[in-house]
C-alpha cells in the first residue's frame, strides 16, 4: 500500500468507523481517538493489515479493543456518567438518538459489541464469534439479551420520564 | 425489532460520523514517531539487562573468597541469554509476595506439601480453577473452586499455581495452608491477576535457613494433623435458619 492509497483509505474510511465507534462507545471524542489510533497502527504494521485482507474490519477490530481497554481503565469514572448521562454536545441533539445512546451504554460490554457488530456492521453470527472471541452460542445469547435489555430501556426512555414511574 | 433496530443503529452510527481532523500524513508521521519510541523502549531494556548482567558479573568476580574461587571454566557458562527480571517475588519465610513495592500476604504449602522454589514463568490465567479438595489442602471436600488462578511453571517442568484462598481468610501471611500452591486473600489475587501477563517471570524463594517451625506454625493447631482450623461448618444444622 502506497502512501497515497493509505491516505485515500484513511480519508474514506474514516468517517464511517468513527461513527460505527460511536454507536459502541457512544462518544463522539472517544470514537474519534481510537479509530485515530487504530489507523496509525495499520500503518506501523502495513503487512499484518493488509495480509488479513479486509483493511476496513482490521482497523475497526482494533479500534474496538482500544475502546474496550480503555472502558476498562475508566470503568469507575463512566459508572458516574451512567448514572447521570452527560449532555450531548452535538448541535441539536434528537431526543430519539440521545435515548437510544443513553440504553446503548447501559448494555454490559460484551452484549453492546455483539449488538453493533451484528445490526450495525452486518457480520454474520458466526463472523461476530470469531471477532470477539466467544462460541457461536454465546453471541446468541448476548445478541438476544441484548436486544430485550434495550427493548426494555427504550420502552422506558420513551414512554415515561423517571419521576413519574409507577409501577 | 431487529431490522428496526439495525435502522436505528445505522442512523445513529450516520450522526456519528465525523470527518478527520487530522489528515492521512500526520498518521503515517506519528505511526513512524511511535515505532521509533517502541524500538528506544526496547533498547533501552536491553541496555539495562546488558547493565544488570555486567554488573552481576562484576559482582561475583570481585566478590568475597578470592582464593576459594573457582576457575572460570570450571563454573557453568550458561548465563541465559535473557535476562528477564522478575515481575514478582514470592518469599515464603516471610509469606509475602512482592511486586512494584507491594506487599502482598500468601498462605503456601505446609512442610508436608511444600510449595516449589525458583524462577517460574506464568504459563495461563484462569479466572476460575477446580481442584480436588485433597490438592487444595482442604480435607473432606471433593473440589474446591479456586478464582483468579495464575499457573506458574518452572523451566525444569515443576508447576504451582498463584490464586484467591477462599477457604481460610486468615491464612494469608500468617500460616500456611495450601498443598503447595500459594494462596491470596481474594481482593488482592483479582488485583495481581490483572497485574501478571503470561509469560512474565516470578521469583519464588524460600528464604533460606528458617526455623521450620515458623513455616508450619498454624496458631493454636497441631502442626501436621487435621484440616485447617477455619474449616467452614454449618452454623445451627439444617432447618434453624428457615424464614418467611
Amino acid at each position: 500500500m502506497t502512501e497515497e492509497e493509505f491516505d485515500a483509505f484513511y480519508a474514506a474510511a474514516f468517517p464511517r468507523l468513527t461513527g460505527q465507534l460511536y454507536a459502541f462507545t457512544g462518544d463522539h471524542g472517544e470514537a474519534q481517538d481510537v479509530v485515530q489510533e487504530a489507523f496509525v497502527r495499520a500503518w506501523d504494521r502495513r503487512r499484518e493489515f493488509l495480509a488479513d485482507g479486509a483493511p476496513e474490519a482490521w482497523i475497526r477490530t482494533v479500534a474496538m479493543r482500544l475502546a474496550v481497554s480503555r472502558w476498562r481503565r475508566a470503568r469507575r469514572r463512566l459508572e458516574l456518567m451512567r448514572r447521570t448521562p452527560p449532555p450531548e454536545h452535538t448541535p441539536g441533539p434528537d431526543p430519539e438518538r440521545a435515548t437510544l445512546v443513553a440504553a446503548l451504554r447501559k448494555l454490559p460490554e460484551a452484549q453492546r459489541m455483539a449488538l453493533v457488530l451484528h445490526h450495525l456492521c452486518d457480520l454474520s453470527v458466526e463472523q461476530v464469534a470469531s471477532e470477539t472471541g466467544a462460541p457461536v452460542g454465546t453471541v446468541k445469547a448476548r445478541l438476544s439479551r441484548g436486544r430485550a435489555a434495550l427493548a426494555r430501556e427504550l420502552a422506558t426512555g420513551e414512554g415515561e420520564r423517571e419521576d413519574d414511574r409507577v409501577r | 425489532m431487529s431490522d428496526d433496530l439495525t435502522t436505528r443503529l445505522r442512523e445513529l452510527a450516520e450522526s456519528g460520523q465525523r470527518p478527520s481532523s487530522v489528515s492521512g500524513a500526520d498518521v503515517r508521521r506519528r505511526a513512524g514517531a511511535r515505532r521509533r519510541r517502541r524500538r528506544t523502549a526496547a533498547a533501552v531494556a536491553g541496555v539495562s539487562a546488558v547493565t544488570t548482567l555486567a554488573v552481576a558479573l562484576l559482582v561475583n568476580l570481585t566478590g568475597p573468597d578470592q582464593g576459594e574461587r573457582p576457575s572460570p571454566a570450571a563454573t557453568p557458562t550458561t548465563v541465559p541469554s535473557t535476562v528477564a527480571a522478575a515481575s514478582a517475588t514470592v518469599d515464603l519465610t516471610r509469606r509475602v509476595l512482592l511486586i512494584g513495592g507491594r506487599q502482598l500476604p500468601v498462605s503456601a504449602g505446609t512442610v508436608l506439601s511444600p510449595t516449589p522454589t525458583g524462577r517460574m514463568t506464568v504459563t495461563a490465567r484462569l479466572d476460575t480453577k477446580a481442584v480436588p479438595g485433597r490438592d487444595a489442602g482442604v480435607a473432606g471436600s471433593y473440589s474446591v473452586k479456586i478464582p483468579w488462578v495464575i499457573e506458574l511453571r518452572a523451566d525444569d517442568g515443576r508447576t504451582t499455581f498463584l490464586g484467591g484462598l477462599i477457604y481460610d481468610a486468615k491464612a494469608a501471611g500468617n500460616h500456611d495452608a495450601t498443598n503447595g500452591w500459594i494462596g491470596l486473600e481474594p481482593a488482592q489475587a483479582v488485583w495481581l491477576y490483572r497485574q501478571l501477563r503470561v509469560g512474565d517471570v516470578i521469583d519464588i524463594e524460600d528464604g533460606g535457613p528458617s526455623p521450620s517451625a515458623l513455616r508450619t506454625s498454624e496458631p493454636g493447631g497441631t502442626p501436621e494433623a487435621g484440616p485447617p482450623s477455619s474449616t467452614p461448618s454449618v452454623p445451627g444444622g439444617p432447618g434453624s435458619g428457615q424464614s418467611g
